[in-house]
């Protein structure tokens, strides 16, 4: 019987145009919010694209959240309407206005390296987008996690707590609301047809992910060692794989590495609206994103204190980070929505922890094992990238910023380790669930090994970064202006 | 050549060579990847019947949402599985009211003690959510549930009961309205 088959295939050139117009209108939101809160910096168009793309759905998401507190649906037409005319408006704006010519100085010449770096940089996205897109949203965490807390978004034009607890199968509808707020866009423009449209969107992650690592490596003054190290990081499995099966950990190590780069940034300059934005994005992506969230919050707490800055305005703000970054995890537990392992696990996670470490060697073999395990098509073993980032630490171990990224490293391991102890799964032996979890965790880590290849890579960038004390201590708005974001 | 510059020259050359041969080998992954598209595409959107052995999932993803496309957006929904089949069902069907009813066979926990001993626990943990839910299929649930529900859905063959309690509905007689592959959308008639 083949009655029905007009459901999927038919008028798909309207849902493919809808589904291209709700993607372009979080990247122009993430335009949008980029250059505002760039202040008068200037950044090139691959910096600019690859804050878009994370920071896009942070914005497009407060403002479905804000909206259905007054009873507005996530509907793309009201959602797009300010951001494309603020994009408008902007863009008439600097027709008008003519921005100054940049100096000569400034410009750089596109090299062989340039080439083979945009090489490396689209084709993964095109397999991810491809791939992504052959099949629409019908399983896994991609499933449980975003996408069936965005049906009832879309449905209901808010995370209705009475819809959510009453789902046949709740799945894990206390997860951080981001993708869902985004998929909802996609569900809400065509109920049936979302779940196809919106597959891309992982494949921006991707984008963004190896644009920030690009970044990280030299950017525009890309060189030859550069390369090599961009080529090593490009072929990490991990991403791309992550960007087919829709999952949130590309999205969160893509936050993750542009938090470092705003964090030193902000060392540098003492801006920190990116900071701020780039901190709500990473722990309204995922759990473990609000960890980041609150080492954002203590960074402008190290920074604010001191003698000439403005300690109350430093706090205050770092009171925000941390209040914006708790409040969906308090929402979600104060009105109990459920949770996949709930019940006894509860009042076993605390003891699962303290079993945890004393299970180190377990979980230091379950790591190793997943790092020379291979993917998925036995091509390349999960831990790839790790020989090169021990190879860069050991000839940059004695400069300071070379060892506090390994430290920092460590220390996030460490912190994602007890977090997959705590909400885990206490029944299970602590390194069985590392081993079906290691190659996520892996990924998550992967922005450390980038900045450290960068060490050797770019030394300039990350040195500078990190190792020049800053000259104006405190938060000040307008104080991005002399600093050059792109290296 | 002065040393300096052949130096130059040969570390350039090396790290060339190594960032083709990444990306030769890294290419392999992504070719798997492409190759799988074609397969993908004809798994999902092709006709109803034409693909006989299916994941659950995406028997769902090509069923539910045709199913759901036939279902006026205030009817209630009941669906009607095996417990062995986990899909995420109500998102195709999502804002109708929706219920689920699962066949559990008696040997599941054994079955999960044999294959997944590690996740026996979190078995016999759904289990119970589920029959403290009233969510697990039995003759007069389903009975009561007919009384209420204005579609069935009786997905991929998952309950082998099903059959048979719904030629004893009595009043309540269900017309199929579709069929995609295994899964049937009964209307009830009153």
């Amino acid at each position: 019987m083949t009655g029905a088959a007009v459901a999927i295939t038919d008028d798909w050139p309207a849902a493919l145009l809808l589904g291209a117009f709700a993607h372009a209108t979080l990247l122009v939101a993430g335009v949008v919010a980029v250059r505002w809160l760039d202040g008068r910096r200037r950044r090139d168009a691959g910096g600019i694209l690859a804050r878009a793309l994370i920071l896009g759905p942070a914005v497009v998401t407060l403002q479905e959240l804000a909206g259905s507190l007054i009873g507005l649906p996530p509907d793309l037409w009201w959602v797009g309407a300010p951001w494309w005319a603020a994009a408008a408006w902007s863009a008439w704006s600097a027709r008008r206005g003519r921005v100054v010519a940049r100096d000569a100085a400034e410009r750089v010449r596109g090299t062989g390296c340039h080439v083979a770096a945009c090489a490396l940089l689209v084709v993964p996205c095109a397999v991810a987008a491809l791939a992504g897109a052959a099949a629409p949203i019908h399983t896994g965490d991609a499933m449980h996690n975003f996408a069936l807390p965005a049906r009832v978004f879309a449905a209901y034009g808010c995370f209705d707590v009475e819809a959510l607890r009453g789902l046949a199968d709740p799945g894990n509808v206390r997860y951080p609301p981001l993708l869902a707020c985004c998929e909802a866009l996609f569900l809400r423009a065509d109920p049936m047809r979302g779940a196809w449209t919106v597959q891309p969107l992982h494949a921006c992650a991707l984008l963004a992910w190896l644009l920030l690592a690009l970044e990280a490596l030299g950017g525009r003054r890309l060189g030859v060692r550069g390369l090599a190290a961009f080529a090593i990081i490009a072929a990490v499995p991990q991403p791309m794989h992550n960007a087919i099966h829709g999952f949130a950990d590309l999205r969160l190590a893509a936050t993750t590495l542009l938090l470092l780069l705003e964090i030193a940034a902000f060392w540098r300059s003492g801006d920190a609206r990116l900071l701020v934005a780039t901190a709500l994005a990473a722990a309204w992506t995922k759990e473990e994103g609000v960890l980041l969230a609150l080492l954002a919050a203590a960074c402008l707490v190290r920074r604010g204190v001191g003698p000439r800055a403005d300690r109350g305005r430093v706090l205050a703000v770092a009171a925000g980070i941390a209040a914006a970054a708790l409040a969906w995890p308090v929402w979600a537990i104060a009105h109990d929505l459920p949770l996949e392992y709930a019940g006894e696990t509860r009042r076993l996670a605390a003891a699962n922890v303290l079993a945890a470490g004393a299970q180190v060697p377990a979980v230091l073999t379950a790591l190793a094992a997943a790092s020379l395990r291979p993917d998925a098509f036995g091509t390349w073993p999960h831990g790839w990238i790790w020989p090169f980032a021990a190879a860069a630490w050991l000839c940059t171990a004695r400069q300071r910023p070379a060892r506090w990224l390994a430290i920092a490293g460590a220390l996030h391991a460490a912190a994602l380790a007890a977090g997959i102890a705590l909400a885990g799964v206490p029944q299970v032996p602590f390194a069985s669930v590392l081993d079906a979890t290691a190659d996520r965790v892996l990924l998550q880590l992967l922005p450390w090994p980038v900045l450290l290849l960068a060490a050797i890579a770019a030394p300039p960038v990350v040195g500078t970064t990190l190792a020049v004390r800053p000259p104006h201590p405190g938060l000040a708005p307008g104080g991005g202006a002399t600093a050059q974001s792109a290296p | 050549m002065p040393r300096d510059v052949r130096r130059r020259w040969v570390g350039t050359t090396l790290l060339a060579a190594f960032a083709a041969v990444q990306v030769w080998l890294g290419a392999g992954s992504g070719r798997v990847w492409l190759e799988r598209v074609p397969g993908q595409l004809r798994g999902f959107l092709g006709a109803p019947d034409a693909a006989p052995t299916l994941a659950p999932e995406v028997a769902a993803a090509r069923a539910l949402p045709r199913f759901a496309a036939a279902i006026p957006e205030r009817s209630r929904v009941l669906l009607v599985t095996s417990v062995l089949v986990r899909v995420q069902y109500e998102f195709w069907f999502l804002p109708r009211p929706f219920r689920m009813l699962l066949h559990v066979p008696p040997d599941t926990l054994d079955l999960v003690a044999r294959a997944w001993p590690e996740y026996l626990w979190f078995a016999a943990h759904r289990l119970r959510t589920y029959a403290a839910r009233g969510q697990v299929l039995t003759e007069e649930r389903l009975q009561q549930e007919l009384a209420t529900t204005e579609y069935v859905v009786a997905f991929a063959g998952g309950a082998p009961e099903f059959d048979s309690w719904r030629s004893r509905a009595g009043a309540a007689a269900l017309e199929v309205v579709l069929a995609c592959d295994d899964s049937v959308l009964y209307r009830v008639r009153r």
